[in-house]
C-alpha cells in the first residue's frame, strides 16, 4: 500500500538536531578551549546566533523551490553544467563528512571501549546499521531520529550530575579572553555544529512548509546551541584551566569520575548513547550523498546510490589514521564546509534572486 | 440540554440509526429489499428466502448468523407453507412477533435476530423472533485467559463466530464480506468491519490482497497472514491473532478490519500496531491505574525479554567495571567454575528453555507438570551444581523467559525471544557497542515497518503524544475521546462527554 513520504514539523526538528549533534560533541570543549580559553561557552552562544542567520538564508533558498532538493533546483539557477559540478562537490563533501565521522568514531571507540577489535569490524558495524537506516525513506529517518532523541535526556542528566563538583571560579572572570578572541573562535563552533545544511535536501518532504518549518529549524538551532553550551559549560566548571589544556575529550573524562548506585563507569553508558548520535549524523550525510548520486545517475531508487556512497566512505576510512591525520583532515574539511553550508547556498540564492528564478507552482 | 438534543439528531453514519431515520415501507418487495440491502451495505450475511403464499410472492429476510435454523424452519417457514394462508398472525408460531410499516423497525429488528416477512403489494411487514440463543459450550481460549471479563471464545464455525460478533455489535453498519479462497479447498473467509468508520482505502486494499490469493488450500489463518502481510521477512507479527470476541470487537470499533475463517477459532485483526500486542481486554476491566501499571509492566517485559541476556553477556564479558565492586565479586565468583563463555551459557539455557516449552505444549496437563518439575528443579539445580551454567545466568534466563511470557500475544512473545539470540551474539562480540547497534537495527526496523499503510510503531514512531494515553498506559475511558489515528478512521471521536452529568450536579 502506497503511503506518502513526508515528515512533520517535529520530525524536521529532530532530523536537524540529530544531524548537528554528533561526533564533534566529545572534543568540542577541548578545541574551543584552545581557541577562546574559559570563555568558549560564550563563543557557542554567538555561534548559535550566526547559525541562525545562515538558517534564514537556507530557508529562503528552500522556500523558493519548495518541492525540490538542491540537486534538483541547482540546474534551474546556474545551468546544467555548473549544477553538475556543484552536485558532485556536494556529494564529495557529504562522503568526506561521512568518512570523518567514521574515523573519529573508530578512534574514539578504540581509545575508550574496544582496544583490540579490528578497525574494519567497528567501521562495518556503523556502516551496516547506517545503511539500513538510510535505505528506509526519509520518514523512517525522521521517526528514528525523533525516537532516539529521548536518549539526549540521560546525557544531559549525567552531565548535570557532575555540576555538584563544579567550581564556578574556573570560568571567572567572564570575558577574560576579550571580544576579538571570542568572536574569532566562532569558526571552531560553527564547524562542530554543522549539519543544518541537510535542510536543503529534506525540505521538499516537509509536510507544512513555510513559517512552521522555519520554526522547527529555529528551535533545532536553539536546542543544539543550548545543549552544546551546557555541555561545554559543565566541563569548564569541572576541570581547572590547566587540566582542560591536556584533556582531548573532557566530557568522557568528567563522567569517568562519577558513579551512580549500580553504575560505576558512567562514561561507558555515555559513550553507548553517544554512538546513536554518531549514527544519526553518519546516516544524514549518507543520505545526502546517496540522493546526489541518485540524481546525477538518474536512478529511480536510492538503494544502490546509498550503498555506493557507503562503500566509498568505508574504503576511505580504512586508510590508516592516527589522531593527528584525522585532525589534519578535519581541518581541511572544516574550511571546505563553509562553502557548502554558507557559500554555495548563498550564491544560489543571489542568482535566483537576481534572475528571478523560482519554482512555478 | 441543548447539547444532548443536538447529539440525538446528529448520529454518526457508522453508529446505530436512531428513530429519526425511520422510513415508510414500500409496496413492492423489490424496493423494500433494495432499501434493506443499502441499509446493511450489501453485507453478505443478510439472507433472503422467497416463498409464495396463496400464489402471492413473499420474502423472508434475516441475518444468517443471528437466526436459529430450527426456529426458522419449525416456527416460520413450515407453518407458512403448510397452512398456505395469509392470516400470518395465526399461522406463525414464533414466540414474539411484530407488525410494522416502518423500515426502521425492520433494520433494528434484523440486527437483533428477527426474521422479516415481506408480502408483495402490502406496505406492512412482519417481524418474527428467531434469535439463536444456542450458544455452544463456550470455553475460554487457553492462550488468552483473563481474570475478569468475558470468557467467551471463538469456535471453529464461522457462522457462529459471526453471531458472537453480531450480538456484540447490533449495528446494521457491521458489514460482512465473504470470500472463497483455495482452489482445492474452497475455504470460506469473511472480513468484518464497520461501514462508514473504516478507511475505505483500507477495505479496498484488504479485499485486493485477499482476492489475489491463488493457492491450492488455505488451512489456517496463518496462510492468509503470510499471503497478505506487508513485510514477510520481518520477525514481528503484523496481524493480531485472537480467539476472543471481545478483543476483535474492540478493534473493529477502533476502525480496523477482522478476518474470520471457516474451521479456525483464531481470527486476524488488521492493521495493528506494535502496542496492540501488549494490550489485553482486561485492562479496561480493572481500575485505570491498575490497567496502566499492567501496561507499563508489559512494556518493561518487552525490554527485558529482548535485551536482558545480551546486557548481562556484554557486562560480564566486556565491561564488568561498569558494576560496583561488591556486585562484581558476586557475579565473578559464580562464574569462576564455569568453563564456558557467557554466550554459550546463555545459549544452553535458552535452548533448554525452548525445549521444555515445546515439550510441555504437546503433553496433557498432568504430564506437562512433570516436565516443569524435571526442567525447573532438576535441570536448574543440577546444571549449576555441575558447574555448566552459573547461578547468575539461570536468574537472567528465567527472568527473560518470564518477561517474554507476560506478553498477551503468543507470536509476539516467541518473536522477541528469538530476536534475543542475534543480540546476544552481537553483545558477545562487541560488548555494549554491539548491543547498541543491535537494538538500533531492531528499532530502525520497527520505525520503518508499515502494515496496510499504518506505521507499526505508532504512537512512538511517529511520535503522537496524545495517543500514548491508550497505548503505553491506559487512562480513564472518558479521557480517551479520540480513536487511534494510525488507521485513519473516518470519524475520530469515540466518546462525547460521558461524564457530563457531573457538571449538571454542580449547578
Amino acid at each position: 500500500m502506497k503511503t506518502t513520504n513526508e515528515i512533520n514539523g517535529s520530525q524536521l526538528f529532530f532530523i536537524i538536531f540529530q544531524t548537528q549533534v554528533g561526533v564533534g560533541v566529545l572534543s568540542l570543549p577541548y578545541s574551543l578551549y584552545a581557541k577562546a580559553g574559559a570563555d568558549g561557552w560564550i563563543t557557542l552562544l554567538i555561534t548559535g546566533v550566526a547559525i541562525q542567520l545562515i538558517i534564514f538564508m537556507l530557508y529562503f533558498l528552500s522556500q523558493r523551490f519548495p518541492t525540490l532538493t538542491l540537486y534538483e533546483y541547482a540546474p534551474k539557477i546556474v545551468g546544467k553544467y555548473v549544477a553538475f559540478v556543484i552536485s558532485i562537490l556536494y556529494i564529495a563533501f557529504a562522503i568526506a563528512t561521512a568518512v570523518i565521522v567514521l574515523e573519529l568514531f573508530e578512534t574514539t571507540i578504540k581509545t575508550w571501549i574496544l582496544f583490540r577489535t579490528p578497525m574494519l569490524a567497528i567501521l562495518l558495524l556503523l556502516t551496516v546499521s547506517g545503511c539500513y537506516l538510510a535505505l528506509g525513506k526519509i520518514k523512517v529517518m525522521g521517526r528514528f531520529y525523533q525516537f532516539v532523541s529521548i536518549l539526549i535526556l540521560p546525557l544531559v542528566i549525567m552531565a548535570a550530575y557532575t555540576l555538584k563538583d563544579a567550581d564556578i571560579r574556573y570560568i571567572l572572570p567572564i570575558g577574560q579572553s576579550g571580544v576579538g578572541t571570542i568572536l574569532k573562535a566562532t569558526q571552531q563552533g560553527i564547524v562542530s555544529m554543522l549539519g543544518f545544511e541537510i535542510v536543503l535536501f529534506v525540505y521538499p518532504y516537509v509536510q507544512n512548509k513555510g513559517k512552521s518549518a522555519l520554526k522547527s529549524l529555529t528551535l533545532a538551532n536553539i536546542a543544539v546551541t543550548s545543549l552544546y553550551t551546557f555541555l561545554t559549560f559543565a566541563t569548564y566548571v569541572f576541570f581547572s584551566p590547566v587540566q582542560l589544556q591536556m584533556i582531548p575529550e573532557p566530557i568522557v573524562y568528567m563522567l569517568k569520575g562519577v558513579s551512580f548506585v549500580i553504575v560505576d563507569r558512567v562514561d561507558l553508558l555515555f559513550l553507548s548513547i553517544w554512538i546513536v548520535s554518531v549514527m544519526t549524523s553518519y546516516v544524514s550525510y549518507l543520505y545526502i550523498a546517496g540522493r546526489g548520486i541518485q540524481h546525477i545517475t538518474k536512478r529511480k531508487k536510492a538503494t544502490w546510490p546509498i550503498l555506493i556512497a557507503a562503500i566509498i566512505a568505508l574504503t576511505f576510512s580504512m586508510f590508516s589514521h592516527d589522531r593527528y591525520t584525522v585532525e589534519m583532515i578535519s581541518g581541511y574539511h572544516a574550511k571546505a564546509s563553509y562553502f557548502f553550508a554558507l557559500g554555495f547556498p548563498l550564491i544560489l540564492l543571489c542568482f535566483s534572486l537576481i534572475f528571478k528564478k523560482k519554482e512555478e507552482l | 440540554m441543548r447539547r444532548s438534543n443536538r447529539k440525538a439528531k446528529r448520529n454518526k453514519p457508522y453508529q446505530i440509526p436512531t428513530t429519526t431515520e425511520s422510513h415508510d415501507a414500500f409496496f413492492t418487495i423489490e424496493e423494500n429489499k433494495d432499501y434493506l440491502k443499502a441499509q446493511f451495505h450489501h453485507s453478505e450475511d443478510l439472507k433472503y428466502r422467497p416463498i409464495s403464499i396463496q400464489d402471492i410472492g413473499c420474502l423472508l429476510v434475516y441475518l444468517d448468523p443471528l437466526v436459529d435454523e430450527d426456529k426458522l424452519q419449525q416456527t416460520i417457514i413450515k407453518p407458512l407453507l403448510t397452512k398456505d394462508e395469509l392470516k400470518i398472525e395465526d399461522t406463525v408460531t414464533a414466540k414474539e412477533f411484530q407488525r410494522s410499516m416502518n423500515l426502521y423497525d425492520a433494520v433494528s429488528g434484523l440486527t437483533k435476530g428477527f426474521v422479516m416477512l415481506l408480502i408483495e403489494g402490502q406496505q406492512y411487514f412482519y417481524l418474527f423472533e428467531a434469535f439463536s440463543a444456542r450458544s455452544r459450550a463456550v470455553s475460554e481460549p487457553v492462550n488468552e485467559q483473563v481474570v475478569r471479563g468475558s470468557h467467551e471464545g471463538f469456535v471453529e464455525n464461522i457462522i457462529q463466530n459471526l453471531q458472537m460478533l453480531r450480538r456484540r455489535i447490533e449495528n446494521p453498519n457491521l458489514v460482512v464480506r465473504f470470500f472463497k479462497v483455495g482452489k482445492t479447498t474452497d475455504t470460506k473467509l469473511a472480513i468484518v468491519y464497520l461501514q462508514h468508520l473504516v478507511n475505505p482505502d483500507l477495505i479496498d486494499e484488504v479485499e485486493k490482497r485477499i482476492k489475489s490469493i491463488k493457492a491450492d488450500s488455505i488451512q489456517t489463518p496463518g496462510y492468509v497472514e503470510e499471503f497478505i502481510e506487508d513485510a514477510p521477512f520481518s520477525p514481528f507479527p503484523q496481524m493480531l491473532s485472537t480467539e476472543r470476541p471481545d478483543r476483535l470487537t474492540a478493534h473493529l470499533i477502533e476502525g480496523r478490519i477482522g478476518l474470520l475463517m471457516e474451521g479456525s477459532p483464531s481470527t486476524l485483526i488488521m492493521p495493528v500496531t506494535f502496542f496492540a500486542f501488549y494490550q489485553s481486554p482486561e485492562d479496561y476491566n480493572s481500575r485505570w491505574y491498575i490497567g496502566s501499571i499492567l501496561r507499563l509492566i508489559r512494556v518493561a517485559s518487552f525490554i527485558f525479554a529482548l535485551g536482558l541476556p545480551s546486557l548481562y553477556i556484554a557486562t560480564v564479558s566486556f565491561h564488568p567495571e561498569v558494576l560496583p565492586a561488591e556486585l562484581i565479586l558476586n557475579i565473578k565468583s559464580s562464574l569462576e567454575n564455569v568453563p564456558f563463555p557467557p554466550l554459550l551459557e546463555a545459549f544452553i539455557m535458552q535452548i533448554i528453555l525452548e525445549l521444555l516449552r515445546e515439550a510441555a505444549i504437546r503433553l496433557p496437563g498432568p504430564i506437562a507438570q512433570t516436565i516443569g518439575i524435571v526442567g525447573g528443579l532438576v535441570i536448574g539445580t543440577a546444571i549449576v551444581e555441575a558447574n555448566l551454567v552459573s547461578n547468575m545466568m539461570i536468574i537472567v534466563v528465567a527472568l527473560t523467559a518470564i518477561s517474554s511470557f507476560a506478553v498477551p500475544s503468543y507470536e509476539m512473545s516467541m518473536s522477541i525471544r528469538l530476536l534475543g539470540f542475534p543480540l546476544m551474539l552481537l553483545s558477545a562480540t562487541f560488548g555494549f557497542i554491539g548491543l547498541v547497534f543491535g537494538l538500533s537495527i531492531v528499532l530502525i526496523h520497527l520505525c520503518g515497518l508499515e502494515t496496510f499503510g499504518t506505521p507499526y510503531f505508532s504512537p512512538l514512531a511517529p511520535f503522537r503524544l496524545n495517543e500514548l494515553k491508550d497505548s503505553i498506559v491506559r487512562l480513564p475511558r472518558w479521557l480517551l475521546g479520540k480513536r487511534p489515528s494510525d488507521v485513519r478512521p473516518q470519524y475520530e471521536r469515540q466518546e462525547w462527554f460521558s461524564r457530563g452529568w457531573k457538571k449538571n450536579e454542580d449547578d
